[in-house]
């Protein structure tokens, strides 16, 4: 894990500091104000860990390259939510101030700094070994929370500035990351489904068709819900507020009642017969 | 406010008693003080909400504690402090300049190496070198036949434990 890491920090890092022009199309640049973080002098003075070699974070490698370039596109995440939780308050502030300057060393957009409220766990005990039940002692442990949150970073980016955060993390304070992944849409979802299937008929119109046939179905003496939903919207499917392209007209209604029976309510023969007239469904439905 | 509903505990407090005690910063304080003139003496995350591990923690402490107590026979000034950053375990001292620091380095050596084959950690041991006690406190309570005792002249000095 720490190897792919690192090999994720070269990639973007020794490509910044040739410029941002040799890297490839396909990566998202981040082009920091200053890029040399090593070399600013404002930061040396806050390392946190005296006396450990802990916090070095580019030891020379001596013959490991400094960039591995790989082929496959870097994650991008929409958001990295840093929680950093500890006993003393004084410590997270000192911790937030240095996560939040090593974020804008880098260039990185921070949405949010905050404090989620803290929690105290209380217990109350009994002082003595043996009986004394009237006489307790009481203690508390208290938990303060920092929440950093960043947005649009790459893979490579989110593994540099945590790598650089943990390794300077203080003794006694903990440490939740969650991260946001952008993804694609898979190729199966992308085009709506009655596009492919020409010869079928669009499921709106024939539950269209349905609803406005049918009396309202009583369940058990209770209004279903598929009254509301008909009566509502004229198409089953929101089409215009999602953006999909709007469905075909609907076929006349001689055509329908056939195809109807036939073909979507092939699989529930009992519905279709008692949609018309009163009807309990009940039994339509499969109780 | 804290100090005057204390008269009946009796938790980590260093009392005043027959003969002369001197009391660290960190031991002349009692616990309410956490956190507000004091500080921890053990720091590791298991204490933390949802955080596992704390019982594991406490029992290796107090080996911890226990070893050192022992092996720096005499030399310790402080309570020793145990830091736990990411895996590594990194023990505090602040010993007395009783021994040769050649003796010093080995005790340190002997401890980093045992304790790391203990727990399967990087173990480091920062020292640093006093030559008398810190002391913040003097505790002096006058014995029954102390009244019979005539004032010291000023180039006496009183029997005070490793000073």
């Amino acid at each position: 894990m720490a190897a792919a890491a690192w090999g994720g920090a070269r990639l973007l890092w020794g490509r910044l500091r040739q410029g941002s022009g040799t890297l490839p199309g396909s990566y998202a640049v981040r082009v920091a104000p200053k890029q040399y973080l090593l070399q600013n002098k404002n930061l040396m003075w806050i390392q946190f860990s005296l006396g450990t070699d802990l916090h070095t974070v580019f030891q020379s490698y001596g013959n490991m390259p400094l960039v591995s370039i790989s082929d496959e596109p870097d994650t991008l995440y929409r958001r990295l939510s840093v929680l950093v939780k500890g006993h003393d308050k004084a410590v997270l502030d000192s911790y937030e101030y240095f996560a939040v300057l090593a974020a804008e060393e880098l260039g990185l957009s921070i949405e949010k700094v905050y404090e989620p409220p803290r929690k105290i766990e209380r217990m109350t005990l009994l002082k003595s070994v043996h009986i004394y039940k009237k006489h307790r002692v009481q203690y508390e442990m208290r938990t303060y929370y920092r929440c950093l949150e960043l947005k649009h970073l790459t893979g490579s980016t989110a593994n540099v500035y945590l790598e650089y955060i943990q390794r300077n993390l203080p003794e006694g304070v903990a440490m939740e990351v969650k991260k946001t992944k952008i993804e694609k849409l898979p190729e199966h979802i992308q085009k709506p489904i009655w596009d492919t299937l020409p010869q079928l008929f669009p499921v709106s119109v024939v539950l269209d068709k349905i609803c406005s046939h049918a009396t309202p179905v009583i369940v058990d003496g209770v209004t279903s819900e598929k009254e509301e939903t008909c009566k509502g919207q004229k198409t089953y499917y929101n089409h215009q507020a999602e953006g999909f392209p709007p469905p075909p007209p609907p076929p006349p209604p001689e055509q329908l009642g056939n195809l109807a029976s036939d073909y979507f309510l092939g699989a529930y023969p009992a519905l279709g017969k008692k949609l018309h007239g009163l009807n309990r469904t009940a039994t339509a439905l499969g109780r | 406010m804290a100090a005057l509903l204390c008269r009946q505990n009796w938790a980590a407090r260093v009392r005043v008693s027959k003969g002369k005690k001197l009391v660290t910063y960190e031991a002349a304080h009692p616990p309410h003080y956490i956190a507000h003139r004091k500080g921890w003496l053990s720091q590791h995350t298991s204490n933390l909400d949802s955080e596992e591990g704390a019982a594991e923690r406490l029992v290796e402490d107090v080996f911890i504690r226990r070893f050192l107590h022992g092996t720096f026979v005499g030399l310790l000034a402080q309570e020793p402090v145990l830091k736990r950053r990411a895996n590594v375990l990194i023990i505090c001292l602040v010993l007395f300049q009783n021994i040769a620091p050649a003796k010093i380095y080995f005790l340190a050596a002997y401890t980093e190496t045992l304790f790391s084959h203990f727990y399967k950690c990087p173990v480091k041991l920062e020292f640093q070198t006093v030559s008398s006690m810190l002391v913040y406190k003097y505790l002096c309570a006058p014995g029954p036949h102390d009244w019979m005792k005539k004032p010291l002249p000023s180039s006496a000095s009183w029997n005070f434990p490793r000073l």
